[in-house]
């Protein structure tokens, strides 16, 4: 039951974003940006509503006619800022829905992630209450059904000696000082939503908050290309003695007005409130497993920050020793932050499988120690030599428990092994499967790129393999024998195909036992040291 | 220009300034640099002693490669496909379909009154003997029971009854006034409209108002009560 009903949806998102991924490639995917272009949204409707402010007239008769001015007049500057402010506002209505779903549907959203899903729910809060409050500006017809309609929302919770929808009762109800406490509510409320965006990303350490430059340029071009083909438009101007009758609702914001016209303002604040509930609660529903927390071996422990700094999510302080060791520093790990992904193990120099006894490292996982996956390799080691037919390559797969189920691939020559992300793997294990493990080749096999499950575990161990972060994969490690394929869940035949490719060209290349370590003396004792 | 309305200058400033101290806290929190510069991959590296900005260059440089893929002209004619149908769906969605209101030949009359009901008991002058138990500063020669009475109010069309309800005063001690807001579509054309009100607990007569009144379609006709002349209207 753990994460089974996803499945489904799971593949259907993975399939959507390897699409995109062929489109945009993967570090462009908005799919995988939806956060990030959701914040630049926020900017673009910022930029765009200060300068439609500087046209816009804070009054009664001058509200309506001051946006006719910028989309008649100035449709060329004014007026597409009021289009471009309209569709970015739409535009992240759809971003913040789809990350909110897509984090849902990949189980994103409990454990240490419950801060971020939690304050989400408010964000949709204020959205929807910044967007509905730009529409009462232009003071159309629209804006008198979303302005009558809102109060007699309001008005149902009785909280109000009078019913505030009295306030729109007749056309002299309304008085220029109402746009100016309008305008004041447009500025104030996204101001509060900006804030909220920030408390949403408060814990997560190496936020993005930018998407890619390219990404970004693209969505804005897109935006302005839609703001010059379809200029947003006004309803005829509002006249409270009169009831607008067709109305073209921003379906993205007034999505909920037709029901409440149907329903009443009982069902919709019930509707409302309890999909607010249900939605901010949803990080405390079962399963509530929480695997143990990484521990450090402080006597292993010299304080190198390597844990400290690669950690995804925060977990890991630096703080003066405690032991009196000659070390300036000692990692500490706050279980609550921990998601036991085991990427501070990867990061970790000592986490080397080149010594004989236990494997003990200076940062491991309770429930899956580092000496435990050197035995598991061993194993799979073994799988794949004694079942690789005679001249075929043996191949170890290394994958994650969120990626492709390696273990379903295994075959003839083909031996898998699966830990909780693959930025656990430390370097060293490459390099021991290939020089001392007897196998022709490693496949790393993560979750797709820049989709990984634990946020930075594939990008981790791509830069350490690239040489660009501690710990190196030595050089002496043939990269001809190392195959990446990060891909996701549902792209099991993908990556069987890879294999396949891969142990293709493998047996093109000299046989494995020409290889400088292959056969040599089994080094004991000491680490090997990682190279600089 | 910008018309500030009523309201002087300091109205907007001073909100801005209580915000500036969060957005303050903002800034520092991304860091400045990061929040308004995009890095070739949206990649942000929290910058700690000297070693650990080394680690961000290469962390960052790292990253700007990591994720990326030449793309195939087959790819970029579906990421031109993408943006389109992007763009296809937040252009149709902000306005598309239309929806239906109110039917043009039909019309709105809306009961709309706020009016307290009378109180539940009269007014009586307090004794000497009264006044004397209490302190100096209380000694109002009157006292008042602060309880109303429910407002009930009917609403007929042609002889139908449209609504019929009773709203409670606002408030704890039922002071307030006694509320009502209800919209009800009907057919324009020429309509005998009564209202009736009772403030008093059926001690006296209903205030009422009936009348034939020529509704236009799309009008809203507002059936409230006036204070002031104490009496219903149609408007």
């Amino acid at each position: 039951l753990k994460t089974s009903f996803r499945r489904p949806f799971q593949g259907v998102i993975q399939r959507a974003e390897a699409l995109f991924d062929a489109a945009f490639s993967p570090a462009w995917n908005p799919l995988r940006q939806l956060g990030t272009v959701s914040f630049f949204l926020f900017w673009i409707v910022a930029v765009t509503g200060i300068y439609v402010f500087i046209f816009f007239e804070t009054s009664v008769s001058g509200a309506y006619s001051s946006i006719e001015y910028m989309t008649h007049d100035q449709w060329y500057l004014a007026g597409v800022m009021r289009s471009l402010h309209r569709y970015a506002s739409d535009a992240m209505v759809v971003t913040t829905v789809v990350h909110l779903v897509r984090e849902f549907i990949f189980d994103r959203y409990r454990g240490v992630r419950w801060f971020a899903w939690f304050t989400g729910v408010p964000i949709l809060w204020f959205l929807y209450f910044s967007g509905i409050s730009g529409y009462w500006l232009v003071w159309d017809q629209l804006a008198q059904y979303v302005a009558v309609g809102s109060m007699e929302w309001l008005d149902w919770l009785g909280i109000f000696g009078e019913p505030v929808a009295n306030n729109f009762l007749t056309p002299e109800s309304i008085t220029d000082r109402f746009f100016s406490l309008l305008v004041f509510i447009h500025i104030f409320v996204p101001l509060f939503l900006l804030f909220i965006m920030w408390i949403h990303v408060l814990r997560v350490t190496q936020p993005k908050i930018n998407p890619p430059r390219g990404l970004a340029l693209s969505v804005l071009f897109a935006l302005t290309v839609l703001s010059l083909y379809k200029p947003a438009l006004s309803h005829p101007p509002a006249n409270l003695a009169v009831s607008p009758t067709e109305l073209n609702l921003d379906w993205f914001y007034m999505l909920f007005y037709p029901p409440f016209d149907k329903w009443g303002s009982g069902a919709l604040w019930g509707l409302a409130l309890a999909l607010s509930v249900i939605v901010a609660a949803m990080p405390l529903m079962p399963p509530l497993r929480k695997p143990k927390a990484a521990a450090v071996i402080l006597e292993k422990c010299n304080g190198c920050t390597r844990c400290y700094l690669d950690c995804p999510f925060g977990a890991i302080k630096m703080q003066p020793r405690s032991d009196g060791r000659p070390f300036e520093q000692e990692a500490v790990v706050d279980p609550g932050n921990c998601t036991a992904c085991g990427i501070c193990v990867g990061a970790c120099p000592l986490s080397t499988p080149f010594r004989s006894g236990k494997l003990v490292t200076a940062i491991d996982l309770p429930e899956l120690p580092l000496d435990g996956v050197r035995g598991q390799m061993k194993n799979a080691l073994k799988t794949a030599t004694s079942g690789a037919e005679d001249g075929k390559p043996a191949v170890i797969v290394i994958g994650c428990d969120h990626g492709v189920a390696v273990r379903r691939l295994e075959g003839e020559g083909v031996a898998g092994i699966s830990l909780p992300c693959i930025g656990m793997l430390p370097p060293g294990f490459i390099d021991y499967a290939l020089s001392r493990g007897g196998a022709d080749g490693v496949v790393l096999a993560g979750c797709a790129e820049c989709g990984c499950f634990n946020r930075l575990g594939n990008a981790w161990v791509w830069e350490r393999m690239e040489g660009l972060r501690d710990p190196f994969l030595r050089r002496r490690v043939p990269r001809e024998r190392i195959c990446t394929a990060w891909m996701a869940a549902a792209e099991g035949e993908a990556l069987a195909s890879e294999i396949d490719g891969f142990r293709n060209r493998l047996s093109s290349l000299p046989p494995a036992n020409a290889r400088p370590d292959k056969g040599a003396p089994r080094v004991t004792g000491n680490p090997a040291p990682a190279e600089g | 220009m910008a018309d500030l309305g009523d309201f002087p200058i300091y109205f907007y400033l001073v909100p801005l300034l209580l915000f500036g101290v969060l957005y303050i806290l903002m800034l520092r929190s991304f860091g400045v640099r990061n929040l308004f510069t995009f890095s070739k991959d949206g990649e942000k590296v929290k910058a700690g002693g000297k070693k650990d900005r080394h680690r961000d260059v290469i962390a960052k440089e790292a990253a700007s490669r990591f994720g990326l893929r030449k793309i195939s002209p087959s790819g970029w004619a579906l990421q031109g496909g993408l943006y389109l149908l992007f763009l296809v769906v937040v252009g149709v969605l902000s306005d598309t379909p239309g929806y239906t209101f109110l039917e043009p030949e039909k019309a709105v009359i809306r009961l709309s009154l706020s009016h307290p009901g009378e109180r539940k008991q009269e007014c009586r002058r307090r004794s000497r003997e009264e006044l004397a138990k209490l302190p100096p500063n209380m000694r109002a020669p009157r006292q008042c029971p602060r309880e109303r009475w429910p407002v009930r109010v009917v609403l007929e069309l042609d002889g139908r009854e449209l609504y019929s309800g009773a709203a409670n005063p606002a408030g704890l001690a039922n002071d307030g006034a006694s509320s009502f807001y209800r919209n009800f579509k009907v057919p324009a054309g020429r309509h005998r409209i009564v209202l009736r009100l009772n403030d008093s607990g059926d001690k006296k007569p209903d205030k009422m108002i009936d009348k034939e009144i020529d509704i236009s379609p799309t009008r809203i006709l507002v059936a409230g009560f006036d204070p002031r002349a104490d009496a219903m209207f149609l408007k």
